[in-house]
Protein backbone atom coordinates (compact mmCIF):
# COMPACT_ATOMS: atom_id res chain seq x y z
CA UNK A 1 0.00 0.00 0.00
CA UNK A 2 3.24 2.34 0.01
CA UNK A 3 3.04 5.29 -2.18
CA UNK A 4 -1.01 5.37 -1.76
CA UNK A 5 -1.36 8.45 0.62
CA UNK A 6 -3.53 8.62 3.61
CA UNK A 7 -7.18 7.27 2.62
CA UNK A 8 -6.81 3.90 1.47
CA UNK A 9 -4.20 3.32 4.14
CA UNK A 10 -6.31 4.10 7.20
CA UNK A 11 -9.02 2.18 5.37
CA UNK A 12 -6.73 -1.09 5.45
CA UNK A 13 -5.81 -0.77 8.70
CA UNK A 14 -9.16 -0.08 10.52
CA UNK A 15 -10.10 -3.38 8.63
CA UNK A 16 -6.92 -4.82 9.85
CA UNK A 17 -8.31 -4.13 13.88
CA UNK A 18 -11.21 -6.26 12.92
CA UNK A 19 -11.58 -9.78 14.51
CA UNK A 20 -10.29 -12.51 12.11
CA UNK A 21 -9.14 -10.32 9.23
CA UNK A 22 -5.74 -10.37 8.24
CA UNK A 23 -3.44 -8.25 5.94
CA UNK A 24 -5.16 -9.10 2.92
CA UNK A 25 -8.80 -9.08 4.12
CA UNK A 26 -8.08 -5.85 5.05
CA UNK A 27 -7.21 -5.02 1.82
CA UNK A 28 -9.87 -6.94 0.01
CA UNK A 29 -12.63 -5.09 1.81
CA UNK A 30 -11.22 -2.25 1.76
CA UNK A 31 -10.96 -2.13 -2.13
CA UNK A 32 -14.60 -3.44 -2.24
CA UNK A 33 -15.27 -0.07 -0.43
CA UNK A 34 -13.85 2.13 -2.62
CA UNK A 35 -15.79 0.40 -5.82
CA UNK A 36 -18.84 0.78 -4.15
CA UNK A 37 -21.46 3.84 -5.15
CA UNK A 38 -20.89 6.84 -2.56
CA UNK A 39 -24.49 6.13 -1.76
CA UNK A 40 -23.78 2.86 -0.50
CA UNK A 41 -20.60 3.69 1.21
CA UNK A 42 -22.77 6.26 3.30
CA UNK A 43 -25.18 3.37 4.09
CA UNK A 44 -22.57 1.90 5.28
CA UNK A 45 -20.86 4.04 7.15
CA UNK A 46 -24.34 5.68 8.53
CA UNK A 47 -25.47 2.12 9.86
CA UNK A 48 -22.26 1.97 12.11
CA UNK A 49 -22.51 5.14 13.20
CA UNK A 50 -26.50 4.80 13.93
CA UNK A 51 -25.34 0.94 15.55
CA UNK A 52 -22.56 2.92 17.91
CA UNK A 53 -25.22 5.75 18.77
CA UNK A 54 -28.13 3.99 19.34
CA UNK A 55 -26.69 0.65 21.16
CA UNK A 56 -26.17 0.26 24.73
CA UNK A 57 -25.81 -2.54 27.44
CA UNK A 58 -29.14 -3.45 29.06
CA UNK A 59 -29.09 -2.08 32.39
CA UNK A 60 -30.24 -5.75 33.67
CA UNK A 61 -29.16 -8.33 31.79
CA UNK A 62 -25.77 -6.36 29.92
CA UNK A 63 -27.05 -7.46 26.81
CA UNK A 64 -26.98 -5.22 23.97
CA UNK A 65 -29.71 -2.96 22.58
CA UNK A 66 -31.68 -0.34 21.64
CA UNK A 67 -33.82 -0.21 25.20
CA UNK A 68 -33.44 0.16 28.29
CA UNK A 69 -34.24 -2.55 29.86
CA UNK A 70 -33.91 -4.39 27.08
CA UNK A 71 -36.92 -6.16 25.04
CA UNK A 72 -36.48 -9.64 27.04
CA UNK A 73 -35.70 -8.41 30.07
CA UNK A 74 -39.12 -6.40 29.60
CA UNK A 75 -41.19 -8.98 28.58
CA UNK A 76 -43.56 -10.17 30.99
CA UNK A 77 -44.62 -13.49 29.11
CA UNK A 78 -40.91 -14.40 30.02
CA UNK A 79 -40.07 -17.06 33.41
CA UNK A 80 -38.12 -14.39 35.24
CA UNK A 81 -37.46 -16.65 37.56
CA UNK A 82 -34.98 -18.33 35.60
CA UNK A 83 -31.40 -16.68 34.35
CA UNK A 84 -29.31 -18.37 31.80
CA UNK A 85 -25.66 -17.25 32.13
CA UNK A 86 -23.27 -16.57 29.03
CA UNK A 87 -20.53 -15.41 27.96
CA UNK A 88 -21.32 -13.23 25.01
CA UNK A 89 -24.13 -11.76 23.65
CA UNK A 90 -23.97 -14.00 20.60
CA UNK A 91 -24.47 -16.43 22.66
CA UNK A 92 -27.79 -15.72 24.18
CA UNK A 93 -28.76 -15.10 20.78
CA UNK A 94 -27.99 -18.51 19.81
CA UNK A 95 -30.05 -20.20 22.68
CA UNK A 96 -33.29 -17.63 21.71
CA UNK A 97 -32.91 -18.95 17.92
CA UNK A 98 -32.81 -22.31 19.30
CA UNK A 99 -36.71 -21.68 20.44
CA UNK A 100 -36.80 -23.61 23.73
CA UNK A 101 -35.96 -21.34 25.94
CA UNK A 102 -38.30 -18.51 27.78
CA UNK A 103 -36.34 -17.10 30.75
CA UNK A 104 -34.13 -14.57 31.46
CA UNK A 105 -30.32 -14.06 30.14
CA UNK A 106 -26.99 -12.94 31.93
CA UNK A 107 -23.94 -11.68 29.43
CA UNK A 108 -20.99 -11.65 30.77
CA UNK A 109 -19.15 -10.30 28.57
CA UNK A 110 -16.18 -12.50 29.15
CA UNK A 111 -14.90 -15.47 31.53
CA UNK A 112 -12.23 -16.14 33.95
CA UNK A 113 -8.96 -16.64 32.96
CA UNK A 114 -6.16 -17.44 35.32
CA UNK A 115 -3.73 -17.43 32.61
CA UNK A 116 -4.71 -13.78 31.18
CA UNK A 117 -4.77 -12.85 34.37
CA UNK A 118 -9.07 -12.17 33.65
CA UNK A 119 -10.58 -12.57 37.22
CA UNK A 120 -13.78 -11.83 38.63
CA UNK A 121 -13.88 -8.48 38.75
CA UNK A 122 -12.90 -8.17 35.34
CA UNK A 123 -16.36 -9.53 33.72
CA UNK A 124 -19.94 -8.98 34.50
CA UNK A 125 -20.54 -10.85 37.63
CA UNK A 126 -20.98 -8.03 40.05
CA UNK A 127 -24.25 -7.33 37.97
CA UNK A 128 -25.68 -10.76 38.23
CA UNK A 129 -25.17 -11.45 41.84
CA UNK A 130 -27.09 -7.71 42.11
CA UNK A 131 -30.01 -9.43 39.99
CA UNK A 132 -29.93 -12.53 42.49
CA UNK A 133 -30.44 -9.62 45.54
CA UNK A 134 -34.14 -9.69 46.15
CA UNK A 135 -34.35 -13.85 45.72
CA UNK A 136 -37.27 -13.72 43.06
CA UNK A 137 -34.43 -15.75 40.65
CA UNK A 138 -35.01 -19.59 41.46
CA UNK A 139 -32.80 -20.97 38.53
CA UNK A 140 -29.23 -20.12 37.26
CA UNK A 141 -28.88 -21.92 33.67
CA UNK A 142 -24.88 -21.22 33.79
CA UNK A 143 -23.91 -21.46 30.19
CA UNK A 144 -20.63 -20.32 30.09
CA UNK A 145 -18.10 -22.54 27.20
CA UNK A 146 -17.08 -25.72 28.14
CA UNK A 147 -13.77 -24.84 28.29
CA UNK A 148 -10.94 -24.33 31.01
CA UNK A 149 -12.51 -20.92 31.05
CA UNK A 150 -15.43 -21.28 30.70
CA UNK A 151 -15.93 -24.11 33.84
CA UNK A 152 -13.68 -21.86 35.57
CA UNK A 153 -16.12 -19.39 35.89
CA UNK A 154 -18.86 -21.70 36.37
CA UNK A 155 -17.15 -23.07 39.36
CA UNK A 156 -16.60 -19.27 41.18
CA UNK A 157 -20.46 -18.52 40.35
CA UNK A 158 -21.55 -22.03 42.33
CA UNK A 159 -19.15 -20.73 45.02
CA UNK A 160 -20.14 -17.13 45.08
CA UNK A 161 -23.77 -18.36 44.82
CA UNK A 162 -23.93 -21.04 47.54
CA UNK A 163 -25.12 -19.22 50.44
CA UNK A 164 -27.93 -17.54 48.47
CA UNK A 165 -30.39 -20.19 48.18
CA UNK A 166 -30.65 -20.45 44.12
CA UNK A 167 -30.81 -23.68 42.59
CA UNK A 168 -27.16 -23.38 40.17
CA UNK A 169 -27.37 -25.77 37.01
CA UNK A 170 -24.70 -26.34 34.52
CA UNK A 171 -25.79 -26.90 30.73
CA UNK A 172 -25.32 -30.89 29.26
CA UNK A 173 -22.00 -31.68 27.93
CA UNK A 174 -21.72 -34.38 25.36
CA UNK A 175 -21.90 -35.64 21.97
CA UNK A 176 -23.13 -33.15 19.48
CA UNK A 177 -26.63 -34.13 17.62
CA UNK A 178 -25.92 -35.18 14.51
CA UNK A 179 -22.38 -36.81 15.02
CA UNK A 180 -20.90 -40.21 15.20
CA UNK A 181 -19.94 -41.16 18.71
CA UNK A 182 -16.89 -42.98 16.67
CA UNK A 183 -14.99 -39.57 16.22
CA UNK A 184 -15.90 -38.45 19.68
CA UNK A 185 -12.84 -37.62 21.79
CA UNK A 186 -12.05 -39.27 25.40
CA UNK A 187 -12.92 -36.36 27.39
CA UNK A 188 -16.14 -35.46 25.22
CA UNK A 189 -16.99 -38.97 25.78
CA UNK A 190 -16.78 -39.21 29.83
CA UNK A 191 -18.89 -36.16 30.23
CA UNK A 192 -21.72 -37.72 28.54
CA UNK A 193 -21.46 -40.34 30.15
CA UNK A 194 -21.12 -38.52 33.45
CA UNK A 195 -24.48 -36.36 32.77
CA UNK A 196 -26.30 -39.53 31.39
CA UNK A 197 -30.33 -39.36 32.09
CA UNK A 198 -32.85 -41.25 32.96
CA UNK A 199 -35.03 -42.24 29.27
CA UNK B 1 5.83 -35.26 11.38
CA UNK B 2 6.68 -35.77 14.93
CA UNK B 3 5.22 -37.56 17.54
CA UNK B 4 5.64 -36.27 20.78
CA UNK B 5 4.92 -35.83 24.78
CA UNK B 6 3.72 -32.31 25.77
CA UNK B 7 1.85 -30.01 28.13
CA UNK B 8 -0.64 -27.44 27.06
CA UNK B 9 0.33 -24.28 28.62
CA UNK B 10 -1.28 -21.95 26.89
CA UNK B 11 -4.08 -21.34 23.73
CA UNK B 12 -5.10 -17.99 21.82
CA UNK B 13 -7.96 -18.18 19.36
CA UNK B 14 -6.89 -17.19 16.26
CA UNK B 15 -9.68 -17.76 13.44
CA UNK B 16 -13.18 -18.73 13.96
CA UNK B 17 -12.04 -22.33 13.82
CA UNK B 18 -8.56 -22.69 14.74
CA UNK B 19 -5.98 -21.63 17.69
CA UNK B 20 -2.76 -21.15 18.44
CA UNK B 21 -1.58 -23.64 20.98
CA UNK B 22 1.18 -23.48 22.88
CA UNK B 23 3.51 -26.45 24.04
CA UNK B 24 5.68 -27.55 26.32
CA UNK B 25 7.66 -30.13 25.18
CA UNK B 26 10.70 -32.52 26.34
CA UNK B 27 12.97 -31.69 23.42
CA UNK B 28 11.85 -29.36 21.41
CA UNK B 29 11.34 -27.01 24.00
CA UNK B 30 8.77 -24.50 23.93
CA UNK B 31 6.58 -25.07 20.94
CA UNK B 32 3.82 -22.71 19.30
CA UNK B 33 1.66 -24.30 16.65
CA UNK B 34 -1.62 -23.36 14.78
CA UNK B 35 -3.95 -26.04 15.59
CA UNK B 36 -6.58 -25.69 12.54
CA UNK B 37 -10.09 -26.58 13.17
CA UNK B 38 -10.02 -27.60 16.61
CA UNK B 39 -12.92 -24.29 18.27
CA UNK B 40 -15.49 -26.46 16.02
CA UNK B 41 -17.76 -28.54 17.99
CA UNK B 42 -17.11 -31.64 16.04
CA UNK B 43 -13.23 -31.40 16.44
CA UNK B 44 -12.02 -34.83 17.27
CA UNK B 45 -9.12 -33.22 19.74
CA UNK B 46 -9.95 -29.91 20.77
CA UNK B 47 -10.81 -31.09 24.29
CA UNK B 48 -6.99 -32.40 24.16
CA UNK B 49 -5.79 -28.61 23.78
CA UNK B 50 -7.09 -26.85 26.72
CA UNK B 51 -4.07 -25.12 28.78
CA UNK B 52 -3.26 -27.34 31.51
CA UNK B 53 -3.66 -30.38 29.94
CA UNK B 54 -0.92 -33.58 29.14
CA UNK B 55 -1.06 -34.62 25.84
CA UNK B 56 0.32 -37.11 22.62
CA UNK B 57 1.05 -34.41 19.75
CA UNK B 58 1.66 -34.78 16.08
CA UNK B 59 3.73 -31.82 14.82
CA UNK B 60 4.40 -30.78 12.01
CA UNK B 61 7.99 -29.29 12.09
CA UNK B 62 9.96 -26.81 9.69
CA UNK B 63 12.86 -25.26 11.31
CA UNK B 64 13.29 -21.41 10.86
CA UNK B 65 8.97 -21.26 10.90
CA UNK B 66 7.92 -19.28 14.26
CA UNK B 67 4.44 -21.31 14.17
CA UNK B 68 4.46 -24.78 13.42
CA UNK B 69 1.69 -27.18 12.47
CA UNK B 70 -0.03 -29.24 15.01
CA UNK B 71 -2.30 -32.15 13.51
CA UNK B 72 -3.21 -34.78 16.32
CA UNK B 73 -3.40 -34.54 19.64
CA UNK B 74 -4.16 -37.13 22.30
CA UNK B 75 -4.99 -36.53 25.78
CA UNK B 76 -2.93 -38.46 28.28
CA UNK B 77 -4.39 -36.69 31.00
CA UNK B 78 -6.42 -33.26 31.49
CA UNK B 79 -6.31 -33.22 35.30
CA UNK B 80 -9.68 -33.17 36.28
CA UNK B 81 -9.27 -32.70 39.86
CA UNK B 82 -7.36 -29.42 39.41
CA UNK B 83 -10.10 -28.15 36.74
CA UNK B 84 -12.56 -28.99 39.07
CA UNK B 85 -11.24 -26.35 42.12
CA UNK B 86 -10.24 -22.48 41.61
CA UNK B 87 -7.55 -21.94 43.76
CA UNK B 88 -5.90 -25.74 42.59
CA UNK B 89 -6.50 -24.41 38.83
CA UNK B 90 -5.07 -20.61 39.69
CA UNK B 91 -2.04 -22.59 40.88
CA UNK B 92 -1.53 -25.12 38.12
CA UNK B 93 -2.22 -21.28 35.01
CA UNK B 94 0.49 -20.26 37.34
CA UNK B 95 2.85 -22.63 37.22
CA UNK B 96 2.24 -22.54 33.46
CA UNK B 97 2.67 -19.61 32.84
CA UNK B 98 5.49 -19.45 34.57
CA UNK B 99 7.15 -22.52 32.66
CA UNK B 100 5.94 -20.43 29.07
CA UNK B 101 8.15 -17.54 30.78
CA UNK B 102 11.42 -19.38 31.86
CA UNK B 103 11.38 -22.24 28.63
CA UNK B 104 13.34 -21.36 24.99
CA UNK B 105 12.19 -22.37 21.66
CA UNK B 106 14.42 -25.08 19.89
CA UNK B 107 16.30 -26.41 22.89
CA UNK B 108 16.27 -29.90 25.47
CA UNK B 109 13.84 -28.86 27.90
CA UNK B 110 13.73 -32.55 29.60
CA UNK B 111 14.50 -31.34 33.34
CA UNK B 112 11.74 -28.35 32.52
CA UNK B 113 9.50 -31.13 31.24
CA UNK B 114 9.48 -33.64 33.92
CA UNK B 115 9.21 -30.61 36.95
CA UNK B 116 6.33 -29.25 35.40
CA UNK B 117 4.64 -32.60 34.87
CA UNK B 118 5.37 -33.92 38.56
CA UNK B 119 4.04 -30.45 39.86
CA UNK B 120 0.74 -30.88 38.16
CA UNK B 121 0.73 -34.18 39.25
CA UNK B 122 0.89 -33.51 42.65
CA UNK B 123 -1.05 -30.59 42.87
CA UNK B 124 -3.78 -32.78 41.16
CA UNK B 125 -3.48 -34.98 44.25
CA UNK B 126 -3.28 -32.29 46.28
CA UNK B 127 -6.14 -30.89 48.81
CA UNK B 128 -3.94 -28.69 51.69
CA UNK B 129 -0.66 -26.83 52.45
CA UNK B 130 -0.16 -25.06 48.76
CA UNK B 131 2.20 -22.77 49.77
CA UNK B 132 4.81 -25.68 49.82
CA UNK B 133 4.02 -26.91 46.81
CA UNK B 134 4.57 -23.52 45.04
CA UNK B 135 7.71 -22.46 46.99
CA UNK B 136 9.29 -25.80 46.11
CA UNK B 137 7.97 -25.32 42.83
CA UNK B 138 9.74 -21.62 42.67
CA UNK B 139 12.59 -23.09 43.86
CA UNK B 140 13.29 -26.26 41.42
CA UNK B 141 12.37 -23.79 38.47
CA UNK B 142 14.60 -21.43 39.27
CA UNK B 143 17.38 -24.31 40.16
CA UNK B 144 16.79 -26.32 36.69
CA UNK B 145 17.12 -22.59 35.02
CA UNK B 146 20.59 -22.20 36.67
CA UNK B 147 18.90 -18.97 38.48
CA UNK B 148 19.06 -20.53 42.11
CA UNK B 149 19.27 -17.93 44.90
CA UNK B 150 22.46 -18.66 47.09
CA UNK B 151 20.26 -19.03 50.63
CA UNK B 152 22.28 -20.87 53.01
CA UNK B 153 25.09 -18.20 53.75
CA UNK B 154 25.03 -14.20 52.67
CA UNK B 155 26.24 -14.06 49.05
CA UNK B 156 28.87 -11.44 49.74
CA UNK B 157 30.46 -11.86 52.99
CA UNK B 158 29.57 -16.17 53.31
CA UNK B 159 28.69 -15.77 56.67
CA UNK B 160 25.97 -17.85 58.26
CA UNK B 161 22.76 -15.44 58.20
CA UNK B 162 21.10 -15.26 62.15
CA UNK B 163 18.01 -13.58 62.11
CA UNK B 164 16.95 -11.99 58.81
CA UNK B 165 18.38 -11.63 55.35
CA UNK B 166 17.46 -9.57 52.16
CA UNK B 167 16.77 -11.79 49.09
CA UNK B 168 18.37 -9.25 46.71
CA UNK B 169 18.12 -10.97 42.67
CA UNK B 170 20.74 -8.53 41.29
CA UNK B 171 22.98 -10.14 44.09
CA UNK B 172 22.07 -13.27 43.04
CA UNK B 173 20.74 -14.19 46.91
CA UNK B 174 20.37 -13.78 50.17
CA UNK B 175 22.26 -11.02 52.05
CA UNK B 176 23.23 -10.50 55.70
CA UNK B 177 21.97 -7.24 57.08
CA UNK B 178 25.41 -5.97 57.18
CA UNK B 179 25.83 -6.48 53.65
CA UNK B 180 22.23 -5.61 52.26
CA UNK B 181 21.87 -1.83 53.07
CA UNK B 182 18.43 -2.19 52.82
CA UNK B 183 18.35 -3.61 49.54
CA UNK B 184 16.04 -6.52 48.81
CA UNK B 185 13.10 -8.65 50.37
CA UNK B 186 13.45 -9.21 54.05
CA UNK B 187 12.80 -12.78 54.79
CA UNK B 188 13.45 -14.14 58.79
CA UNK B 189 16.82 -16.90 58.72
CA UNK B 190 14.18 -19.58 59.39
CA UNK B 191 12.32 -18.71 56.55
CA UNK B 192 15.75 -19.60 53.99
CA UNK B 193 15.87 -22.95 56.19
CA UNK B 194 12.42 -23.50 54.99
CA UNK B 195 13.74 -22.70 51.64
CA UNK B 196 16.46 -25.21 51.87
CA UNK B 197 14.08 -27.88 52.76
CA UNK B 198 11.15 -27.22 50.15
CA UNK B 199 14.35 -27.26 47.26
CA UNK B 200 14.64 -31.03 47.94
CA UNK B 201 12.42 -32.52 49.94
CA UNK B 202 10.58 -35.67 48.25
CA UNK B 203 7.08 -33.92 46.20
CA UNK B 204 5.23 -36.37 48.25
CA UNK B 205 5.79 -34.78 51.52
CA UNK B 206 4.82 -31.50 50.28
CA UNK B 207 1.29 -31.88 51.80
CA UNK B 208 2.14 -32.89 54.93
CA UNK B 209 4.44 -29.64 55.16
CA UNK B 210 2.38 -26.72 56.67
CA UNK B 211 4.29 -23.58 56.63
CA UNK B 212 2.90 -20.71 58.92
CA UNK B 213 0.97 -18.42 57.04
CA UNK B 214 3.51 -15.38 57.69
CA UNK B 215 6.41 -17.17 56.55
CA UNK B 216 4.96 -18.62 53.49
CA UNK B 217 3.32 -14.98 52.69
CA UNK B 218 7.06 -13.52 52.95
CA UNK B 219 8.72 -16.30 51.23
CA UNK B 220 6.57 -15.78 48.31
CA UNK B 221 6.75 -12.06 48.12
CA UNK B 222 10.63 -12.64 48.50
CA UNK B 223 10.21 -15.37 45.18
CA UNK B 224 7.66 -13.39 43.08
CA UNK B 225 10.48 -10.54 43.20
CA UNK B 226 13.04 -12.44 42.20
CA UNK B 227 11.28 -14.46 39.36
CA UNK B 228 10.10 -10.73 37.87
CA UNK B 229 13.66 -9.57 38.52
CA UNK B 230 14.52 -12.17 35.60
CA UNK B 231 11.83 -12.44 33.16
CA UNK B 232 10.91 -8.55 33.69
CA UNK B 233 6.89 -9.41 33.51
CA UNK B 234 4.58 -9.64 36.20
CA UNK B 235 2.79 -12.81 36.44
CA UNK B 236 -1.05 -12.98 35.24
CA UNK B 237 -2.30 -15.72 37.25
CA UNK B 238 -0.85 -14.51 40.71
CA UNK B 239 -3.36 -11.45 40.17
CA UNK B 240 -6.12 -13.93 39.37
CA UNK B 241 -5.06 -16.00 43.13
CA UNK B 242 -5.23 -13.10 44.90
CA UNK B 243 -8.45 -11.90 43.53
CA UNK B 244 -10.44 -15.52 44.98
CA UNK B 245 -11.86 -14.48 47.93
CA UNK B 246 -11.90 -17.07 50.73
CA UNK B 247 -13.30 -19.91 48.88
CA UNK B 248 -10.57 -22.96 49.57
CA UNK B 249 -7.37 -21.50 50.02
CA UNK B 250 -5.58 -23.41 52.61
Amino acid sequence: MRGEGGAITKLVEEFRRLPGIGPKSAQRLAFHIINLSKEEALRLAQAITEAKEKIRFCSVCCNITETDPCETCADPRRDHSVICVVEKPSEAALIEKGGRYRGLYHILHGSISPLDGIGPDDIRLRELLARLADKSVSELIVATNPNTNGEATAMYIREVTRLLGVRVTRIAQGVPVGSDLEFADNSTLAHALEGRREM
Amino acid sequence: MEKTEAVVLHTYNLTESSKIVVLLTPYRGKVRAVAKGVRRTKSKFGSALEPITHVEAEIYFKDGRDLQNLSQAETLDAFPSIRSDLTRLGLASLICELMEQFAQEDEDSSALFALLLIALKTLASTTKNYASLLISFYLRLLDVSGLLPEINHCVRCRRGIEGHAYLEASAGGALCGGCSGGAGEKVYAGSLKIMQRLLTCDWTMLDRTRIAQPSADEILRALNTYIIHHTGRELRSARFLRSLPKLDRE
